[in-house]
């Protein structure tokens, strides 16, 4: 297992388990539909108990979390899992989050609240990582008012110095001035680490998918300038770059028959040198096996390799799919969506060499959400989860866009 | 061999009939339903010579109870005796009675219960799942079984009373020899207990079924905490509606209520999926919108009217199609979420395809003019436990018959005038309206495929903008100021033309040279080169 060096000069995997999508009891992964059913998480605790013995057997020592993962549950799952697996305290590394993203969490009695929690769930007297999650999702006020009105950060920075934090650090997702005003404080904060979203697509493009974003080219410079490390999220895209998917195995499978698209997505992350931990989130014991493979050791990019990562990039943005990640920051949907498998299928369907007939599609359609009630049609374009979603997706107005693309299918099958 | 075609004729029915129910297109099968339809007379006319052909070979009832009879009795012969025996006292007592209450109940508006015991209204029902059609037929297979050969045919169906009656003196029926004393004792196996029917009967309608259903649990202000997960969701309640909403081509509703069979071919059939049955008494089992689990598409193809065997939903002609209204919408200020919730939802604006939802000052308004009855709105309204648009049918359905030529011209040129750059028209109807630079919007029609056999009224028509036209195979075009070189390549491939003015060549804005679009296709002849060259500038 590769490995890098936190700031404190502790050694820390390259390779980091991100708790987001952790494995049920039906094989998919926490908030999927499938036999669990859409009521219960069904997290699988024996399965994700082996993964976790798995992953630290194998020299993978940073474990991501957040209190608002999988429903609340992550934290606490991992820490039953890590408890289990063991493994000295001192022996891994727990990254978790001050995640107080709805205004009733604002003050900062329940932002200290919710650390104390973070302790008890994770089953320790200290975090290693702490991080203010998403800075930025929201836009700068929302970030003054999470962190800075409340004295949240101050306090954060207090932890820090009574050692029940070891390294503070923030994720970014969202309005760049707060990733600007981060850095420009980081003589006052001293970041000891920074978590961004990077692969091969974010890398260049990722302001052509949304002209509110930032490159992660330029994030991942703007860092190592400052001789912060980075740690990155959303390598894969949620899975979207480890998929099977023609555009980008037209480019990359020439140069390695033998390689899956997700080794690539992961190499690529690991090229860099700044890079303390890339953080994925895997569900299967498949994906572990396979990534901590990719890790051991884990081999850089060449420059030809990086021009069809490029190439590859390249060729999925021309596909025009919609940049969801199926994070689940926007679910629950209050009128009962199932808007990240909504979003998906729609990617799904545009990432196909030739598209499928009407009937095919539908049939698809049905199979992808398979209750009626929580298809696109029942959107009631409130738009409450805007707010939340990191892509800053216009998810009201692709939703429609999809429930106008199924009304055209259908009337097309009917009218036959 | 008789047998052996007996045999083949009745699975082909069976197979043919089970069919239609799940969208094949065995329309020939269907027609055989006795309804008044030719096929009905003539096995009627048939019946007094060949005995009860419809019960043996064609009623799908008939036919399973056969199968059933010799699924359970393989060795008795009471199967082959037990049609033709003479009819017992208390037999006939009970199928008279039905009979006579069949039509007494048909005489008095209540015709869909007599139709409800119909055979193929039951194996309609039981096909598409209705309970009380459900426990019919579980209850006709159980007697069948019970070893008394068809006793539905011969004791309850009024069809089957029908053409008993008409078969007394056919021909070619097999005979109980002279002797038979009616001792019933070829009912051969050893005389069992009698055997209370268990009567398997859902009993339970989908309405019943509902009200277990928890209230829908939106999640209300306070924000969420956690990522992931779901809300609850439920299906609304269904709307008391004052009329009934019918699918298009039933277009008056006593007659429908007259005609209709209750077969229940519709409803398998429907796309939408919002055809459901009726339980009001004076239509139990016939069809009627119900919009939980859809609504009706404006593009379909009528596959309920297709189906019909009975003619009361009327196949309706193109333009008739898209312009039938079966109802009209109605909101309800107390049950929308803007009042209960506070939430500015416009699912119902949104989902409506013919845009008939506006939504003012917050307030959904339905223009009833353009408002087709579809169910669209009702069908994703979020509002629970009842959804707070619904649709409420017409006693008659409205078809809105499309402007004549001269009407629509000067409608299309007021669209014009009004500020779009292109319209088309197909059968007397509006299908498209584009605003913008003329030749891209004209492109955009042509993208999404509204050109073909269109009338098409636009500003500005050159060779560009005529080279389109030919391409999307337009019938017919019109514009305020054409080139005549346009109106000569329209001419030479056969496209009628027309302008308010014609000019040698169409020009820029300026007036100064000519039009940047005209000199791009300077020099093709070809319309599909020249719709290429336009789309690479287009880029």
């Amino acid at each position: 297992m590769t490995s890098r060096q936190t700031k404190d000069g502790r050694k820390v995997s390259l390779l980091g388990y991100g708790a987001m999508r952790m494995p049920t009891v039906d094989g998919g992964h926490a908030n999927s539909w499938v036999k669990t059913g859409y009521s219960s998480s069904g997290i699988d605790q024996k399965m994700l108990d082996a993964q976790i013995k798995y992953l630290l057997d194998h020299g993978v020592t940073y474990f991501d979390t957040s209190p608002a993962y999988c429903r609340g549950e992550s934290e606490e799952r991992l820490g039953r899992a890590l408890a289990a697996s063991g493994y000295a305290r001192g022996d891994y590394i727990i990254a978790t989050k001050l995640s107080n993203f709805a205004p009733q969490q604002y003050p900062l009695e329940t932002c200290k609240k919710m650390f104390e929690d973070s302790l008890r769930f994770l089953r320790t007297d200290y975090i290693d990582n702490y991080l203010l999650h998403a800075i930025g999702n929201g836009g700068f006020k929302t970030f003054s008012q999470r962190y800075l009105e409340n004295g949240a950060l101050d306090w954060c920075v207090k932890l820090r110095e009574e050692k029940r934090v070891r390294n503070l650090g923030f994720s970014y997702h969202g309005d760049p001035k707060a990733f600007e005003w981060c850095l420009d404080h980081h003589g006052e904060y001293k970041w000891d680490f920074c978590q961004i979203q990077m692969n091969y697509v974010d890398w260049r493009h990722a302001k052509e998918v949304n002209d509110r974003n930032l490159d992660a080219k330029y994030l991942y410079e703007r860092l190592t300038a400052l001789k912060i490390p980075v740690v990155i999220m959303e390598p894969l895209l949620g899975g979207r770059l480890a998929r099977y998917n023609y555009a980008l195995a037209k480019e990359l499978t020439p140069l390695d028959p033998e390689a899956t698209l997700a080794k690539w997505a992961l190499r690529f992350c690991g090229t860099f040198p700044n890079v303390m931990t890339v953080l994925s989130g895997m569900t299967r014991m498949e994906h572990i096996e396979e990534n901590v493979e990719t890790f051991s050791p884990l081999k850089p990019c060449s420059e030809a390799e990086l021009a069809a990562l490029e190439r590859a990039a390249q060729a999925l943005l021309k596909l025009n799919t919609i940049p969801c990640n199926s994070c689940q920051y926007c679910m629950p949907c209050p009128y009962g969506l199932d808007i990240p498998s909504i979003l998906t299928f729609r990617n799904t369907i545009l990432s196909m060499p030739t598209s499928p007939t009407a009937r095919e599609t539908l049939k698809m359609y049905a199979k992808a959400i398979p209750e009626e009630l929580r298809r696109a049609e029942h959107c009631t374009g409130c738009g409450r989860c805007n707010p939340h979603c990191p892509q800053s997706i216009d998810i009201p107005k692709e939703i429609a866009m999809i429930d106008k693309w199924i009304d055209t299918l259908k009337n097309e099958e009917a009218g036959r | 061999m008789k047998k052996a075609l007996k045999i083949a004729i009745s699975a082909a029915m069976l197979g043919c009939v089970t069919a239609a129910f799940f969208g094949a297109p065995t329309y020939l099968a269907c027609r055989i339903q006795p309804s008044a339809t030719i096929t009905f007379l003539v096995v009627l006319l048939l019946t007094p010579l060949v005995g009860r052909l419809f019960c043996e070979c064609l009623c799908p009832l008939g036919i399973i109870q056969t199968a059933v009879n010799w699924l359970f009795h393989p060795k008795t012969h009471v199967r082959r005796v037990c049609t033709r025996l003479p009819e017992t006292k208390a037999q006939q007592i009970v199928r008279w009675t039905v009979l006579a209450l069949a039509i007494v109940l048909a005489l008095t508006g209540f015709g869909a219960v007599a139709w409800f015991v119909t055979p193929y209204s039951i194996y309609g029902k039981a096909l598409t799942l209705f309970w009380p059609g459900v426990g019919l037929f579980a209850l006709v297979a159980v007697l069948a079984a019970l070893g008394k050969g068809r006793i539905w045919c011969n004791w309850v169906c009024p069809v089957g009373t029908l053409f008993n009656l008409l078969s007394k003196k056919s021909v070619c029926v097999h005979k109980v020899g002279k002797g038979c004393g009616n001792c019933r004792a070829c009912f051969a196996q050893k005389k069992k207990e009698e055997e209370p029917v268990p009567f398997v009967d859902g009993g339970v309608t989908r309405r019943d079924a509902l009200k277990g259903v928890a209230v829908f649990a939106a999640v209300k202000a306070a924000e969420k905490t956690t990522d992931g997960g779901f809300a609850d969701v439920s299906l609304p309640g269904v709307p008391a509606r004052p009329v009934p909403a019918l699918p298009p081509g039933a277009v008056d509703r006593s007659d429908f209520n007259l005609k209709c069979v209750a077969c229940g071919l519709c409803i398998a059939n429907c796309r939408g999926g919002c055809l459901s049955v009726s339980t009001s008494l004076k239509r139990f089992g016939q069809p009627e919108m119900d919009f939980r689990h859809g609504y009706c598409l404006t593009g379909c193809a009528q596959q309920c009217a297709k189906v019909c065997p009975a003619g009361a939903i009327r196949p309706l002609d193109g333009v008739e199609r898209k312009n039938v209204h079966v109802g009209h919408a109605i909101w309800k200020r107390e049950l929308c979420i803007r009042e209960t919730e506070g939430v500015q939802c416009t699912a119902c604006s949104r989902k409506c395809p013919v845009g008939a939802i506006h939504v003012v000052e917050g307030f959904p308004v339905v223009d009833k003019g353009k408002c087709i009855g579809c169910g669209a709105c009702e069908h994703v309204c979020p509002a629970r436990p009842m959804p707070a648009i619904f649709v409420k049918g017409f006693e008659r359905q409205r078809i809105v018959r499309p402007m004549d030529e001269a009407g629509l011209l000067a409608e299309m040129k007021a669209l014009i005038d009004g500020g779009a750059s292109c319209v088309a028209a197909r059968d007397g109807v509006i299908v498209g309206k584009e605003t913008g630079f003329g030749v891209k919007s004209l492109l955009k029609l042509l993208d999404e495929g509204k050109l073909a056999h269109t009338f098409v009224v636009a500003k500005v028509v050159g060779r560009a903008a005529a080279a389109i036209c030919v391409v999307g195979k337009v019938k017919r075009v019109y514009a305020s100021i054409m080139g005549a070189d346009a109106a000569a390549l329209l001419k030479a491939h056969g496209i009628e033309s027309g302008a308010d003015k014609t000019v040698p060549k169409i020009l820029n804005h300026n007036l100064t040279a000519s039009c940047p679009m005209e000199q791009a296709v300077e020099g093709f002849d070809n319309p599909v080169a020249i719709v290429k060259e336009l789309k690479e500038k287009a880029k």
